[in-house]
């Protein structure tokens, strides 16, 4: 008994170190000319390969950065996984406030966004928390289940979508619940908007279309893997890859597939517009430009995985890697390599 | 690792996840239930351990085995020989207490990490899950997983907030230390007080007093999910062994001095001469 406590007691430690801690895949987000990214705990303002600042100096492993960082108003929001907010100024990396009201009862994985000067906060305590950009809290809305999305805006309503099944159409002004759909499946994928309807991916396989204005479902359609970010929308098309590792361009009228490729590995990041056409990356590390009409014009490999949805800063795109070699790589519309960057240890 | 998930832990993962889709989507209740079956598919084995513990244990009070260590201090080789010949006159196996231990060992450890694997806590956590749950596990209804149990969220370290307090008490970590202590006086031997140089019962009174704070501490730091399995599997080992009628219930009175235990019937156990 004595022995067998020991051993245990020695391998839960072993095991709880690996797998504890919240690990997740780098979040990017630019302005100008600076990419912003969350990585291992922390969040870093990156200009042409050198770091600028990072946020905070020491990797607090109670309080992880792990959110996508939002821009705006001058600051970088970011949430970290005791459900604190932190705005912190986009030039200095200097903190300007911390929300801390929740803290300790959630955490912030998803993505935050900016809309007209209100700060969207969604948090695993199923709460979507609206603050203005000092902080201050306009209205909280409560979700059914933990929120990992990043909310749209129209600049009138909220769009959120959850992995409890449900898409919910928020006042952006008040909080108050317009309508809300369930779709039968999670949804990790972020709404891409149009005029009058979003285009919403799901864990189950499926891309809908649901009209904005009253949540009416308009078409389904049923692909190849689950969908796990926004598609991206240019005029009648989306664009969106799968975690089977497809990549789709589909009609936005009817839901009709245009054209779908192999991407060469699972798809999961928001397909990019880049040059004369737009950068996919993959989970095998693939770095894939593709035209619009389905034409794959070069692909580059990296040593990694690559899952985060990709930026354009300088008229070069900025990738963020998992287990890779480099954080960040860089590569110009012609496909040649650019800068990289690795965080100073 | 391949294997070891392969065998180990996506099974245990999967069967969790049953479970849970049949208490109606409740994961704490999930994880006392798994739990429960993983203990009564290994009790045979925790059967086996108790006796082969139970022979060793009067083994170490038998004179003759004290006699051997005195006389052959200095011939290890010549004392091993002895103390096989003693092993086989009480007719005890000193690998049976330690192997049924050792197949449990990975079960244990699988269960937690299965534990952590379905709690999944970010997208790449849900990626990974979504990837082992078998087909005919409804994923769909599964996720989200609903991580929470009466005031917790099994994802994160437990803490009860009560209005008018500033901090939050952890209840799940103070009621796991509690519970290993129980457990660890319930299911010690009683202790050989007639030898005052018994070092197993010095590092089992050590460890009864070490174990609960490292316990409560885990439950403390780890995710609540853990804390519950913790105090499941403290409460329905302590049944086990009750049910064996191996529990010294009143190892758990504060002054309580148990009486040296009798010296083994070595005649009855003699047999094979």
């Amino acid at each position: 008994m004595l022995l067998f406590s020991v051993l245990l007691m020695a391998s839960l430690l072993v095991s709880a170190c690996g797998v504890m801690p919240n690990k997740s895949w780098p979040g990017l987000a630019a302005d100008e000319n600076t990419v912003y990214v969350t990585s291992d705990g922390q969040l870093l303002a990156v200009k042409e390969g050198a770091q600028i600042w990072r946020f905070p100096e020491k990797v607090n492993q109670n309080r992880l950065i792990m959110s996508a960082p939002a821009v705006g108003g001058g600051k970088v929001f970011v949430g970290d996984s005791a459900n604190n907010v932190y705005a912190i100024d986009a030039a200095t990396g200097a903190q300007s406030w911390i929300n801390e009201e929740q803290d300790g009862k959630g955490r912030i994985v998803g993505g935050l966004a900016v809309v007209d000067g209100t700060l969207l906060i969604p948090s695993t305590d199923h709460f979507l928390y609206a603050r203005d950009l000092n902080g201050t809290l306009k209205w909280k809305f409560e979700a059914r289940n933990t929120l990992w999305t990043q909310p749209v805006s129209d600049g009138k309503t909220v769009y959120l979508a959850s992995l409890d099944h449900y898409l919910y159409a928020i006042d952006l002004a008040t909080g108050t619940l317009q309508w809300e759909l369930d779709l039968g499946n999670a949804l990790l994928a972020v709404p891409a908007l149009n005029g009058n309807n979003l285009y919403v991916g799901t864990l189950g396989s499926e891309m809908v279309a649901v009209e904005k204005a009253t949540g009416k479902v308009l078409w389904r359609s049923v692909v190849e893997g689950s969908v796990w970010s926004k598609p991206l929308l240019v005029e009648d098309t989306l664009f969106f890859g799968t975690e089977a590792g497809k990549v789709y361009a589909m009609n936005t009228t009817d839901g009709v597939v245009k054209w779908q490729m192999d991407a060469g590995g699972a798809a999961l990041g928001t397909p990019v517009v880049f040059g004369e056409g737009m950068v996919i990356t993959t989970e095998s590390g693939e770095v894939n430009m593709y035209t619009l009409e389905g034409g794959r014009p070069w692909s580059r490999q990296l040593n990694g995985k690559l899952y985060s949805s990709p930026v354009v800063v300088n008229e070069r795109v900025v990738v963020a890697g998992l287990e890779t070699d480099t954080l960040l790589a860089t590569f110009e519309a012609s496909g040649t390599p650019s800068w990289t960057f690795n965080p100073a240890k | 690792m391949d294997i070891w998930n392969a065998i180990i832990i996506t099974p245990f993962t999967n069967v969790l996840l049953l479970i849970y889709n049949f208490v109606g989507q409740n994961f704490g209740v999930a994880i006392i239930l798994f739990t429960l079956l993983i203990r009564l598919i290994t009790h045979p084995l925790t059967v086996s351990q108790i006796k082969g513990a139970q022979g060793m244990q009067k083994l170490q009070s038998d004179k003759r085995f004290q006699e051997m260590q005195e006389k052959y201090k200095n011939d290890k080789e010549k004392l091993a020989q002895e103390q096989m010949k003693l092993y086989q006159e009480l007719g005890i196996n000193p690998l049976s207490s330690c192997l049924p231990m050792l197949i449990q060992f990975p079960i244990i450890i699988g269960l937690y990490q299965a534990l952590i694997k379905a709690m999944a806590n970010t997208p790449l956590d849900l990626l990974n899950l979504s990837r082992i749950i078998w087909p005919f596990v409804d994923s769909s209804s599964i996720i989200p997983l609903n991580n929470r149990f009466l005031w917790m969220d099994l994802s994160q370290p437990e803490r009860l907030y009560i209005p008018g307090l500033a901090f939050g008490i952890p209840v799940l970590a103070v009621v796991v230390a509690i519970t290993t202590y129980i457990q660890s006086k319930l299911l010690s031997p009683t202790a050989n007080t007639s030898n005052p140089k018994d070092q197993s019962a010095m590092m089992t009174n050590m460890m009864n007093i070490y174990m609960p704070f490292l316990m409560g501490y885990m439950g403390y730091t780890l995710a609540s999910g853990l804390s519950v399995y913790f105090i499941a599997g403290n409460i329905i080992g302590i049944g086990q062994y009750a049910l064996l009628g191996k529990v010294n219930w009143r190892n758990l009175l504060p002054n309580f001095k148990p009486a040296a235990p009798p010296q083994p019937d070595s005649k009855v156990k003699r047999g094979k001469k």
